[in-house]
């Protein structure tokens, strides 16, 4: 077990394509580096090879 | 789901290179205060100290320190007022996006959380936006490269789970907020670590 943790989960999700990916996940990962920050949740799709591209450039 | 698994696996997997220890300690300790002081010092009868402490415990956060955060919660110890903030905006695409935050000075986290927002073009919104979109649950992740999916899932669904996932090398398991614990149990009592 790598965490044990409580969650938001979306009921939908919004696919999201390449040209934006990247800016959101930016944003995603500033927010969630913040001092008062717990946690951060989105209903993003990003397909598997857009997020691979992308990880590396976080 | 599927977006919010994918974030999951990135944090796993960023986590892994994460030296920044003591912030998250200093989350857990948050957690652990707002959840005492919300559900009450008993973690029988709350779940959500529960959930924070059995992940204090993980990260090797020494009991005591975990019955400190407790005690500042539940008002056995005075200590800072940390309050639960939560903030809701939209991100690129359109994207809901829910910002959970423990702080002693909202003022501050509000203009730290709106310019990240305003940087990455996305947008701060009213109370109430997106939140009905999320739905909190409990969530187990486990290395699975260590463990075997087949074993994984017959744990946690005999334990109620509702979802087992598997993406690349991360196994997550979904449950109700309650049978979190019972789940993340049976699946350490069937060895998947």
């Amino acid at each position: 077990v790598t965490s044990t943790e409580l969650v938001q989960v979306p009921s939908t999700s919004v696919a999201v394509d390449k040209s934006e990916a990247l800016t959101l996940m930016k944003l995603i990962t500033h927010m969630d580096d913040l001092d008062d920050v717990s946690q951060v949740s989105a209903n993003f799709d990003i397909a598997d090879d857009v997020m691979a591209e992308i990880e590396d450039k976080l | 789901m599927a977006g919010h698994s994918k974030w999951a696996n990135i944090k796993h997997r960023k986590g892994a290179q994460d030296a920044k220890r003591a912030k998250i300690f200093t989350r857990l300790i948050r957690e652990l205060t707002v959840a005492a002081r919300q559900g009450g010092g008993d973690p029988e009868s709350n779940p959500r100290l529960r959930a924070a402490m059995t992940t204090a415990r993980g990260s090797n956060m020494p009991n005591d320190t975990i019955t400190k955060a407790i005690k500042r919660g539940t008002g056995e110890i005075a200590g800072m007022v940390i309050e639960e903030v939560n903030y809701e905006g939209y991100g690129p695409g359109g994207v809901a996006i829910l910002v959970e935050c423990q702080t002693d000075n909202k003022n501050r986290t509000t203009a730290e959380v709106r310019h990240v927002f305003t940087k990455f073009n996305g947008n701060l919104g009213a109370n109430g936006c997106v939140s009905y979109l999320f739905e909190r649950k409990g969530m187990v992740v486990l290395d699975g490269t260590r463990c075997d999916l087949e074993a994984a899932m017959d744990a946690a669904i005999e334990a109620g789970a509702e979802d087992v996932e598997e993406e690349g090398e991360v196994i997550s398991v979904t449950t109700a907020m309650e049978d979190l614990h019972a789940v993340s149990a049976a699946l350490h009592e069937a060895d998947c670590r």
